[in-house]
């Protein structure tokens, strides 16, 4: 009995393997304050043969710097619209930790003592003070259920969402891996790693029906000088913030700025999440971002983008594929491949 | 004490993320009764502009369709126009050998008997003539423990790959809910539920041997009625259906895809060749038919609308893929 469960403890491990497989990506496990090159190491999936080799990434940020609402001194595309398009990444780490960003996956074993808190990222809460997402009781005990359940699920609700391939939802694709942002007039669209997302900037257009969910919720915003400022509704409640377990249910609403600084090198995500079904009070999540603009940074996850072959001059920067169902593993009764 | 309560909680739990498979996306009712060929339909359409049409009456036998020429009507680049929407006629992926006999070992009761073997449809393999896949033993025992894990997963490969939304592979897409065929100039694409596949008609050398796909390498060309595949480059993950066979990473097919000169059916005769897995080659048949726009939807066949647009002419748009966000077994408070 015991070695039947010993069995499929490992087999769902090997489930949650999937979701590390599913495209290359930055060590996840404990240690985010290993260097980069040492993260490289770790990548568990093998580039393919065109992928240039991968460069140290760029070293995680312990603070950024605020970035205040204003105006846009930058370019602007025909339609008016600030020009914020090409390729972004978040600075500071990725989903395994939403309110010790830096502090590694919850009740995974560290190779590395975790040191003071102080030395690490803030929480991506940066309201409230205290960095904790303000759950109703009922929320927090199947948040704290998940952080068990994510090591050895025995519920689908505990396999990383990741693993099945689905989007990342609001707002984890936005650290989960680099993301492509292009500008359209009356669109913004967010191309990430698993699933887009548009922004409708066409005053016109109300919300979706109610009844319709989505994994990235349904957005419609508009400038306001450096600010790109969205509301967010229509969420499917599925999605999970991150390897932490924090989620917002199907009544939730966000009201997103994205601030960008006016050298366009960098903008800050703020967003303020109301969503009474799961939490006592609104609370906001901040996201610092960089822009990326060299495939010599491609990093394997932060960029994972080359220069395009092309007859012309100028030099075209052209993400890779989306490719988590065919680097997926645990399928196969006798697949040579993982 | 406590590891049996848990062990017990992860057959229940596992068994729903099986059940995700089957709401997966509106599908062709998958128990018990496939002889029967009922339709469910999970979902309400969305803003829908047709009703929907009967159930499709699955066929229990089909002509054979003789290569030849073709005389039916042409693309300017020379092909065959067999474009449009298709699907198979006899049944779903439940079983490969016995197409309308339901899951093999499924636990739910039927609720109409069996019957006889001769009055289902025959197996997809045409040979050998037993209808049965020529495994070789390792290969038929992993296809046997496949049979029983699928009911009460305990390891991952024993979970259904569409409740991850896995693309199908070769060949269980073809009878995996209705497809668009869409040609161009040096292609042939399939427009799948999940993937796609395209038909490299252009005299391109396969991929190299190490590049692996869910959906394979595809190269092909016209013979008259005639589309000649060969596929290669498979990643051995994908499984015909819910019986559970496969080819490996090794394994070539050489397909035909033979078209009626009416435009109205095609069938789908494929040897399997893979020394790693078989003991011999084999042949897959599937019979395919048309649908056009003077059918209604019907949910599973044929998934597509009357395009709203300014011109006359009937527009037929295949419905969006959903598997994704219609996909279920996740979150912590989520309704579904």
């Amino acid at each position: 009995m015991n070695s039947n469960l010993g069995k499929r403890q490992r087999a769902f491990s090997t489930l949650i393997l999937g979701a590390l497989i599913s495209a290359s990506l930055v060590s996840v496990a404990a240690d985010e304050n290993i260097t980069p090159a040492a993260q490289e190491k770790k990548s568990a999936a093998k580039p393919v043969e065109t992928t240039p080799p991968a460069q140290t990434r760029r070293p995680r940020e312990k603070s950024f710097p605020k970035i205040p609402t204003g105006k846009w001194t930058g370019p602007r595309l025909a339609d008016g619209q600030p020009d914020v398009s090409g390729f972004w990444s978040n600075t500071i780490g990725n989903h395994g930790n939403l309110t010790d960003p830096q502090g590694g996956v919850i009740g995974e074993a560290r190779r590395t003592p975790l040191g003071p808190r102080e030395q690490r990222a803030p929480s991506r809460v940066s309201d409230p003070a205290d960095g904790q997402f303000p759950f109703q009781p009922w929320a927090l005990a199947k948040v704290k259920e998940f952080q068990i359940g994510f090591h050895n699920p025995t519920y689908p609700g505990h396999v990383e969402p990741n693993a099945r391939c689905a989007p990342g939802g609001v707002p984890k694709s936005l650290y989960w891996h680099g993301y492509d942002v292009l500008q359209y007039p009356d669109y913004v669209v967010f191309v990430f790693d698993n699933g887009s997302r548009i922004i409708h900037l066409d005053e016109n257009k109300p919300h979706l029906p109610e009844k319709l969910k989505l994994w990235n919720g349904d957005s419609r915003g508009h400038w306001e000088g450096n600010t790109l400022v969205v509301d967010v509704k229509n969420h499917n409640g599925k999605a999970l913030f991150g390897r932490s377990g924090e989620f917002i249910s199907e009544n939730g609403t966000i009201q997103e700025k994205y601030i960008f600084a006016n050298d366009g090198t960098r903008y800050n995500y703020e967003g303020t999440f109301t969503d009474p079904t799961v939490y006592t009070r609104p609370f906001t999540i901040t996201i610092p971002a960089i822009k990326y603009t060299r495939a010599e940074e491609t990093d394997g996850w932060n960029l994972e983008a080359r220069w395009a072959k092309h007859a012309g001059k100028t030099q075209i920067l052209e993400h890779d594929e989306r490719i988590c169902h065919e680097n997926n593993g645990g399928f196969g009764l006798g697949s040579a491949q993982k | 004490m406590k590891n049996n309560v848990s062990h017990l909680k992860l057959k229940l739990s596992i068994k729903s993320l099986v059940i995700l498979a089957i709401t997966t996306v509106p599908m062709f009712a998958t128990s018990a009764d496939d002889a029967k060929t009922k339709e469910v339909k999970p979902q309400e359409p969305v803003a829908a502009q047709q009703a929907d049409g009967p159930s499709y009456r699955n066929e229990a036998s089909f002509p054979k369709i003789a290569s030849g020429k073709w005389t039916g009507p042409k693309l300017a680049d020379g092909q065959p126009d067999i474009s449009g929407h298709w699907s198979n006629t006899i049944a779903n992926h439940n079983n490969f050998t016995d197409p309308q006999g339901g899951i093999p070992n499924d636990p739910a009761p039927r609720r109409t008997p069996l019957g006889k073997r001769e009055d289902r449809a025959p197996s997809r393999v045409s040979d050998p003539a037993d209808g049965q896949v020529p495994f070789q033993p390792w290969a038929l025992e992993e296809v046997k423990k496949f049979q029983v894990g699928f009911h009460n997963p305990t390891e991952p490969k024993f979970i259904e790959p569409l409740a991850r939304c896995a693309p199908g592979g070769v060949p269980k897409s073809f009878y995996w809910h209705g497809y668009e065929i869409a040609q161009y100039p040096g292609y042939v694409l399939f427009v799948f539920n999940n993937g796609t596949r395209i038909i490299h008609l252009d005299g391109k050398p396969h991929l190299p041997e190490k590049i692996k796909l869910w959906n394979a390498d595809s190269r092909g060309h016209w013979e008259g009625n005639t589309l000649v595949v060969d596929v290669k480059n498979h990643n051995g993950k994908a499984l015909f259906g819910r019986s559970g066979e496969f080819i490996s990473e090794n394994g070539t097919i050489q397909e035909k895809y033979i078209f009626s000169n009416d435009g109205k059916r095609y069938n789908y005769e494929a040897v399997f060749t893979d020394p790693t897995v078989y003991t011999r080659p084999f042949t897959v048949t599937i019979p395919a038919r048309l649908w056009t726009y003077e059918d209604k939807p019907n949910g599973w066949h044929f998934e597509a609308r009357l395009a709203k647009h300014a011109g006359k002419e009937p527009i037929v748009e295949r419905e969006e893929r959903i598997c994704a966000e219609n996909n279920g077994g996740f979150g912590l408070g989520a309704r579904k």
